[in-house]
């Protein structure tokens, strides 16, 4: 059975600057493997580990060309994926959902022979929710979300979803994508031997004319990317004294029976 | 104009449909058979009808079919897991992509949304002649009015090329806290070391009246506190009287979901730490000593 994880790469959100007009200085910024995606990645290693003699884990991205970085594919091999496909086109830069969803389709076709698609719950960035439900309904196979655990019976994949309300669960018959909650498996920390192995597996580096892919044309302009103005606040600060820290208390006792009373 | 709103529970259905009043001339609710349909909110509400023992989101087939015969402007939509998969769904089929996170409606088809969990916010516009997918978060049109009449039109069921088989569905048992509407909230982080630490926490929440919270790491590293608890993009929006954060650093993704808070505390022994910069009030002590000082004083001066 081959299980195919999809990530998303982005920018490190600590190392990003504000420019002094309040849009965002990416100069110098790395890449790294989206946050909900590593626990992705997670839930579909644990699945393909519980039957390693059957099942092989193949990891894929698509993006701008900035994606390319060695530290991050590294990262992504060291977490049991045996090869990871690259797609980068700077046509993908700001790519919309629907965009997106086509060209990891397209990929899944070229790599061909996939029983078991796994996303995320969402990116760092955009955090839309959307990739796995669009990937599924374009591939024209079944496509859940919120999925919070699942497992294989031959062809049947068994799954529980954790609804805003409700548990619900469903059977699908494979190939199948799921995208799965960040609560179903924590990130593991890699050991040492995993990051050595992880530089020889194979990469493969593609581009859009590579798998075929004709993007279909945007839906939005993105008007600005703009830092907020912060909601201003009194900011008054009390030391780590132990006048300090009565006269911090006394405050929150005198909100508490004035204003926040 | 003409939009659609797509939405599960009562007050998602009144805001969005109000917010699309101010837009548009035609505006329609489409109800999943969850959803609390709100009187005198739109001008039709079509309800789509799932066969039993079928996932609603399977309806998707039936809506991309109404949103062709229909051409809305845009659809603004409540981000519920359901609705997420069943607008997911539809845009894919009628080839549309889908914005989320939609804070502010300047326009119809113009959106800002929040960009790295509200580190910045990024403003979108729909192409005219396309249909625009929009999920709007709570509280965007605070002053907006819906109206309409409400005529019903039932959306038969159309059969999805795959196969869905739903095999049980439950209630979900929540944890035993009310973050959205709690009015004092205590929130922890990383500076809390064990589990049994938050024993004077709570100690502390019980004296001063307080909901107990927690920041993304902590919820994530440690399963000391339910999902209900966790205050961030991926968790809670709160807008308590006060929020008094302990050992929390204070990045954008969870001060995003704190900021409608009236005053904001916090405890912190890093003095660079994000969270003064978002802080009404902030103590450079540690929690540790802070905490257990806290419950002596109000242990002496108790609230009324």
């Amino acid at each position: 059975m081959n299980v195919l994880v999809c990530f998303k790469s982005v920018y490190d959100d600590v190392a990003i600057r504000t420019n002094s007009d309040k849009t965002l200085d990416y100069q110098a910024v790395p890449h790294i493997v989206s946050l909900y995606d590593l626990n992705a990645i997670e839930a579909a290693a644990q699945f393909v580990e519980a039957d390693p003699e059957d099942r092989n884990l193949i990891a894929l991205t698509v993006g701008d060309t900035k994606i390319h970085d060695t530290t991050m594919r590294k990262n992504v091999a060291a977490r049991g994926a045996s090869e990871v496909y690259l797609v980068m086109d700077d046509a993908l830069e700001d790519a919309e959902t629907h965009q997106t969803a086509q060209a990891v389709a397209a990929a899944v076709k070229k790599i061909g022979d996939i029983d078991l698609i796994i996303c995320g719950d969402g990116s760092a960035d955009v955090y839309a929710h959307q990739m796995g439900i669009q990937l599924g309904e374009i591939l024209g196979i079944p496509n859940v979300n919120a999925v919070i655990d699942f497992k294989a019976e031959g062809n049947t994949i068994k799954v529980t979803r954790e609804l805003d309300e409700e548990i619900e669960h469903i059977e699908v018959q494979t190939p199948a994508v799921l995208s799965v909650l960040s609560d179903m498996a924590q990130p593991r920390i890699c050991q040492v031997k995993d990051i050595m192995t992880a530089g020889r597996k194979p990469v493969h580096e593609l581009t859009l004319a590579d798998i075929q892919c004709e993007l279909p044309a945007a839906q939005y302009q993105i008007l600005e990317t703009k830092v907020p103005e912060p909601t201003p606040r009194k900011m008054v600060f009390f030391e780590a004294t132990d006048e300090g820290i009565d006269q911090f208390i006394e405050q929150v006792h005198t909100y508490l029976t004035t204003e926040g009373a | 104009m003409k939009i659609f709103v797509i939405a599960e529970r009562e007050q998602p259905v009144s805001e969005l449909c109000a917010g699309a009043r101010q837009f548009a001339e035609e505006v329609d609710l489409v109800a999943l058979p969850t959803t609390q349909v709100v009187d005198g909110v739109a001008d039709k509400v079509y309800r789509l009808e799932v066969p039993e023992g079928r996932m609603m989101e399977d309806a998707y087939v039936a809506l991309a079919n109404l949103i062709e015969q229909e051409r809305p402007d845009a659809v603004f939509a409540e981000s519920s897991r359901r609705i997420q998969l069943l607008l997911g769904r539809t845009a894919a089929r009628v080839g549309g992509s889908v914005i989320s996170n939609v804070n502010a409606m300047p326009g119809a088809k113009e959106a800002s949304t929040m960009y790295f969990g509200g580190l910045a916010n990024r403003k979108y516009k729909g192409e005219d002649g396309t249909t625009s997918f929009f999920f709007v978060r709570p509280a965007t049109f605070p002053d907006a009015e819906p109206s309409g009449n409400n005529v019903e039109v039932m959306v038969p069921f159309v059969e999805p090329s795959y196969e869905v088989k739903r095999t049980e569905v439950g209630p979900r048992v929540k944890g035993d806290v009310d973050l959205p509407s709690a009015k004092r909230i205590v929130s922890v982080g990383r500076g809390i070391k064990e589990e049994k630490d938050l024993d004077m926490v709570r100690e502390l929440c019980s004296l001063i009246d307080a909901e107990l919270g927690c920041s993304r790491s902590i919820y994530e590293a440690e399963n000391w506190l339910p999902k209900e608890a966790l205050v961030g993009i991926s968790g809670s929006t709160v807008v308590p009287d006060l929020y008094l954060t302990l050992g929390i650093s204070g990045q954008a993704q969870h001060m995003v979901a704190c900021d409608g808070a009236t005053t904001i505390m916090c405890v912190n022994t890093d003095p660079y730490a994000l969270i003064f910069e978002h802080s009404d009030y902030g103590s450079k002590a540690d929690l540790y000593t802070v905490v257990p000082r806290m419950i002596e004083y109000f242990k002496a001066h108790p609230l009324k």
